[in-house]
């Protein structure tokens, strides 16, 4: 079994007389220590993959097995759980507290995570032991997405889930938060799922998941990944 | 223009709370604003209408000389008097006539109606008099006396007035009942709560027909003015209009009147002297004739001259005696005549009648309370509003932005905001004053009826107040909104639709101390930190919590500065004690049967009997302790000791116990244990076993609860309140409270001769139920202010709500996130509320101006306990509400991209 498996997920948005099907039966799976690209349109359904994947939301049908355990069965209270310990998550928007430090910020995440690692070591790691310091509002577009980065990296996840991490960023900055994302995966063994809508990123990938309408089209393994530096687009 | 009306009203719904916040704030500003002054100008008009009904007396006269017919002509000549009519009233006994046993009932004032119909008792039953020998009863008096509609009386005037008097008198000595009424010159209810403010004791009162009373002379002239119905009888013009005749007749009638009736009066007194005198020298005169007459016929018979003489020299000497004790006497009378006081008018208007003045400064101080109030609902409303519609047009910045860009001007923007916040105001303002002229009034109508006998109360608007609240506060609001609206509309619409960037966070001055804040938990660090953050929901946060703390200790401290803690019916009555060494006088109190009456009375008992058997304690204990403790000393029998050992603990009353007092006990020489024979005014006897003797150093009382005074005597009617002070009061406060209730008519009259007391001194019954007024609107206050601040926090901050969900934090470590701030807070506002709540109770004095009684603020230390232990529980609640909401903030729904 895989370390990720996604069996026949379907999610039904439900409002009034319409309801969309935001996932048909979507199935795939991803090993651990894998970098996980996937790759659809906007409105295909990764967002709700990936939000179903770190316990965000919950499937209406279908199994969400991560590391053994289906979380499609958990309680609410579970998924919390399960988003305290095992999962990272990295948005678009970079989500920071406005009225913490780069360092405090950090160490919100490791406040309710028991197996963290150190957030001043962490945010070295990603480049920014000299901003500590400063407030989101101090520091550039790129830097706040490291800081999230850092955040989510500090709770030692199983999981890192980024959605769009680069939506916000110009090409530079997107590139070095992306191998930043990639040498993580690379030096620490995390497990990466990075969601894009730029096909160009596609050789980077360990495995590349495709979505289409609620469906995944296809699945493919990529033996020899690119490193980002080497990606133009 | 449609589809923009159409996102005004989607924008109602969408977010009603915010909408039901605006127009609650305002419906309890203007409820506020308008609901305690509208319930007194309605008890004031009520009561106005009722005595323009009754046509009360604008004016009434008494005199020392008593009143005549030509004072009425006099006073009928004043262009302002529409009536004036002579009253005789007559103190007498009632006697119950139907009543098988006589019995022994209350003095009443027989006071005789007027064919001008001045001060007509209102008819609650029945009819009125058509014959000399009918009688109209006030409801209090049937009650007293048992009487109704159809039944018998006699009454017997108290003093005796020689009928040849031309003072007023009694024709007819039994009436029957033929209605039940009240009397508008009195509108306190006796049965009731009485403000205690009344400053007259209302004896009973029997209304008979003119003809049923003789004299010539009135104990009264009322008077009613041509334009005083025209004016609101509480009115200042009214007072004026009043005082003014007043002043006319006490300078132009009353002098020349005065005059006259002395004048009269005198000359009467002299005309009756000189008859009497003339009358006693026509007396000597002819007994002088005689005597001469029978000198002379002695003359002529052959008498020796010496003896003749003799003879005449003493007739002579005791005619000149005669004359001399008549000189003297007439000398005397006239110097009596001379010294004879003149007469003396005492023109009075309504303020002098107790029930008329109560009800006024019961509604004065009322409406002066009614004031505080809407000054800190209103500046608690603009708070509110400025929160609310800051927080809608943040939330609109990008929908600012679009219309912007679609060319609607600023105005058309703005006037979204200014017709949903206007819809909002209205809505509460409709609510708020249908609410302060209708249901607030009709709530304390309730009130009014325990304290007046109005016979009805009706509801009235007051124009100028019911447009100025709405006005006032939804002129706030839509200022605030206008104010809100021109900060944002001022930026370019490209920067309106740029999403605003969150509030940039900063170092507080705390980090500084760096030991302080190294010791500091992390999310405590971030508590602190937002709490500087939102500088402005901080001050407003805490503003409004101490304004609403404020009220609430204003609400006690209204409750504590009443000086009485508790009070209890009793019936007081005078009751003679017998044995074979004599009789005594002693006050009969008895308790109602649930009463603890050891609270109003110290039963420290010197003796006490049980089960027969006569025990003597040492008459030298004096505390109750030590007298259990000597009583199971001279007592072997262990249980009766025990029982005697409680009883004298508790000090209370059970049923069959019979307390006396020392001095009574050592003058009638009898001992617990001994039977006394007790009889009370109606005559009615029993033998009484005393079980104890208590200490007792003025006076003499006996003591009994209820049901003992049943088995003996029957139903005791209660007819007296006992009240102990609070402990908190002044020794000064005491007495002044107590020369003021001495100086009621009535009243030490009643503790000196024993008779029926019925000054209840059940004090601020109306106030107790303003206090709760003021109790709940304050936790309406609290609820709408804490629900507000902290809806708008959380919607303010729900992206960084949902990422820390996401991070994994449990609901509860979510609540505990932004309820930390909140509780910080509102402790806060609370020791605020403190020193603020100090300041406004400081107000109560000089906002109640009572007539009688002088109250000094005094608020108990619990009172701020309880206001901050109701203003943490209001916290409480709403953060249990607002937990919901955070509950329901979904982490992958919020987080999605900023559209
Ligand atoms: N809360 C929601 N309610 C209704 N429909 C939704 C909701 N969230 C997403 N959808 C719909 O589900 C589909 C997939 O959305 P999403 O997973 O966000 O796509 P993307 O691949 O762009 O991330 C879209 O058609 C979207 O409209
Ligand atoms: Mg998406």
């Amino acid at each position: 079994m895989s370390y990720i498996e996604f069996r026949a997920v379907t999610k039904e948005y439900r409002t009034g007389e319409t309801s969309i099907l935001a996932l048909n039966r979507a199935t795939f799976q991803v090993e651990k220590g894998e970098f996980a690209v996937i790759l659809g349109a906007s409105g295909a359904g990764k967002t709700t993959a990936l939000n179903i994947l770190g316990g965000m939301d919950t499937a209406t049908s279908g199994e969400v097995i991560v590391d053994g355990n289906d979380i499609a069965a958990c309680s609410a209270k579970q998924l919390v759980t399960y988003r305290r310990h095992d999962v990272g998550f990295v948005f678009q928007f970079y989500n920071l507290v406005p009225n913490l430090t780069a360092l405090e910020n950090v160490e919100l995440a490791v406040q309710v995570c028991q197996n963290h690692l150190d957030p001043a070591q962490t945010l070295e790691k990603v480049g920014l032991g000299d901003r500590m310091n400063n407030f989101p509002a101090q520091l550039s577009g790129g830097e706040q997405q490291r800081v999230s980065i850092a955040r989510a990296l500090a709770k030692n996840p199983k999981l890192l889930l980024c959605d769009e991490p680069t939506g916000a960023l110009d090409y530079v900055t997107g590139k070095q938060v992306l191998q930043l994302l990639q040498d993580t995966c690379r030096r620490d063994g995390v497990t990466v799922l990075l969601i894009t809508h730029n096909s160009a990123l596609a050789p980077m990938a360990d495995r590349l998941i495709r979505f289409r309408s609620g469906e995944v089209t296809e699945i493919t393994k990529n033996d020899h990944p690119l490193p980002i530096s080497e990606i133009e687009w | 223009m449609r589809a923009y009306t159409k996102d005004i009203f989607r924008n109602i719904s969408h977010s009603k709370k915010r909408f039901l916040a605006i127009a609650l704030i305002t419906l309890l500003g203007v409820m506020m604003f308008s609901g305690l002054q509208a319930s007194c100008n309605d008890l004031e008009k009520s009561a106005d209408a009722f005595f323009d009904a009754q046509h009360l007396h604008d004016i009434q006269i008494q005199s020392t000389l008593g009143l005549t017919d030509d004072d009425i002509t006099a006073l009928l000549q004043d262009k302002d008097v529409a009536a004036a009519a002579g009253i005789r009233s007559v103190s007498a006994d009632i006697k119950s006539s139907d009543s098988k046993t006589e019995t022994l009932l209350s003095d009443a004032a027989v006071t005789t109606l007027n064919d001008a119909g001045i001060d007509a008792p209102y008819l609650l039953k029945g009819s009125l008099p058509s014959a000399a020998d009918e009688a109209l009863l006030t409801e209090k008096t049937a009650k007293n006396n048992g009487l109704s509609i159809g039944d018998s009386f006699t009454v017997s005037a108290t003093e005796d007035t020689d009928s040849s008097s031309s003072s007023p008198a009694l024709l007819v000595t039994k009436f029957k009942v033929c209605g039940i009424v009240t009397d508008p010159t009195d509108v306190d209810n006796p049965f009731g709560q009485v403000s205690y403010r009344s400053s007259q004791s209302s004896s009973d009162k029997v209304f008979v027909k003119p003809n049923a009373v003789s004299g010539s002379i009135y104990t009264s002239v009322v008077i009613e003015l041509k334009d005083a119905k025209s004016y609101n009888c509480y009115s200042d013009d009214y007072a004026d209009y009043v005082n003014d005749v007043q002043t006319r007749i006490e300078n132009k009638i009353r002098p020349s009147a005065e005059e006259r009736r002395t004048e009269e009066v005198r000359a009467d007194a002299q005309k009756t002297l000189d008859d009497e005198i003339s009358a006693s020298e026509d007396a000597l005169k002819k007994q002088t004739e005689e005597a001469e007459k029978s000198l002379s016929a002695a003359g002529s018979q052959a008498v020796p001259k010496e003896q003749l003489q003799a003879q005449k020299a003493q007739l002579e000497q005791k005619l000149k005696a005669a004359q001399d004790k008549i000189d003297e006497e007439k000398a005397a009378q006239q110097k009596k005549i001379d010294k004879m006081e003149g007469a003396s008018w005492y023109v009075m208007n309504r303020t002098a009648l107790s029930g008329w003045s109560n009800i006024q400064s019961d509604a004065d101080s009322i409406a002066s309370i009614g004031v505080v109030f809407p000054v800190v609902f209103f500046a608690i409303a603009i708070l509110i509003s400025l929160t609310t519609v800051a927080r809608m047009i943040d939330e609109d910045r990008g929908l600012l932005g679009t219309y912007k860009s679609l060319g609607f001007t600023n105005q058309e923007i703005q006037r979204k905001y200014l017709l949903y916040v206007g819809m909002a105001g209205l809505a509460g303002s409709i609510g708020g004053t249908i609410l302060a002229f209708i249901a607030f009034p009709s709530f304390l109508f309730t009130v009014f009826r325990m304290m007046y006998l109005l016979p009805s109360y009706s509801l009235s608007v007051m124009p100028l107040r019911a447009v100025l609240g709405p006005v006032l506060f939804m002129g706030g609001i839509l200022l605030t909104t206008v104010y809100s609206c021109n900060k944002e509309l001022r930026q370019s619409a490209a920067a309106l639709m740029r999403p605003k960037s969150p509030k940039p966070g900063s170092h507080v001055l705390l980090e500084r101390i760096r030991p302080v804040w190294r010791r500091m938990s992390f999310l405590r660090k971030v508590t602190a930190r937002n709490l500087f953050r939102y500088k402005s929901r901080m001050l407003m946060t805490v503003l409004g919590i101490g304004g609403c703390m404020a009220l609430l200790i204003f609400g006690f401290a209204l409750r504590d500065s009443d000086v009485i803690s508790r009070y209890t019916n009793a019936a007081i009555t005078s009751a003679k004690l017998q044995t074979s060494d004599g009789e005594i006088s002693v006050s009969l109190v008895v308790f109602p049967d649930e009463t603890d009456a050891s609270e109003y009375v110290n039963f420290d008992k010197l003796e006490a009997s049980n089960a027969g058997s006569i025990v003597s304690a040492d008459s030298g204990t004096d505390s109750t302790a030590s007298a259990g403790t000597s009583i199971s000393s001279a007592d072997s029998g262990t249980d009766s000791t025990a029982s005697a050992g409680t009883r004298a603990d508790t000090g209370n009353l059970e049923t069959g116990d019979i307390y006396v007092t020392q001095n009574a006990a050592t003058l009638l020489n009898f001992s617990a244990g001994d039977k006394v024979s007790c009889r009370l005014p109606d005559l009615s006897e029993a033998d009484l076993p005393v079980t104890a003797v208590v200490r007792n150093y003025i006076g003499n009382y006996m003591y009994m609860n209820e049901s003992t005074y049943k088995s003996y005597f029957g139903d005791p009617g209660y007819n007296a309140v006992l009240a102990s002070f609070k402990d908190s009061v002044s020794t000064s406060a005491k007495k002044a409270f107590g020369t003021d209730l001495k100086n009621m008519s009535g009243i030490s009259a009643v503790m000196v001769t024993s008779e029926l007391m019925e000054q209840s001194a059940d004090t601020f019954r109306l106030m107790n139920v303003v206090v709760a007024i003021i109790i709940v609107m304050s936790a309406a206050l609290a609820f709408v202010v804490l629900f507000t601040l902290q809806t708008t926090n959380i919607s303010e901050r729900e992206r960084e709500l949902a990422t820390i969900k996401v991070l994994g934090f449990y609901d509860r470590e979510v609540h505990q996130y932004i309820n930390r701030e909140t509780w910080f807070l509102t402790i806060l506002g609370v020791l605020i509320g403190l020193p603020l709540g100090w300041l406004f109770a400081q107000t109560i004095s000089v906002i109640l101006r009572l007539p009688s009684i002088s109250l000094s603020v005094s608020i108990h230390p619990v009172s701020y306990l309880y206001s901050a232990v109701l203003t943490l529980l209001f916290a409480l609640l709403v953060q249990l509400i607002t937990n919901i909401t955070l509950n329901r903030i979904d982490p992958a729904t919020a987080l999605k991209s900023v559209e």
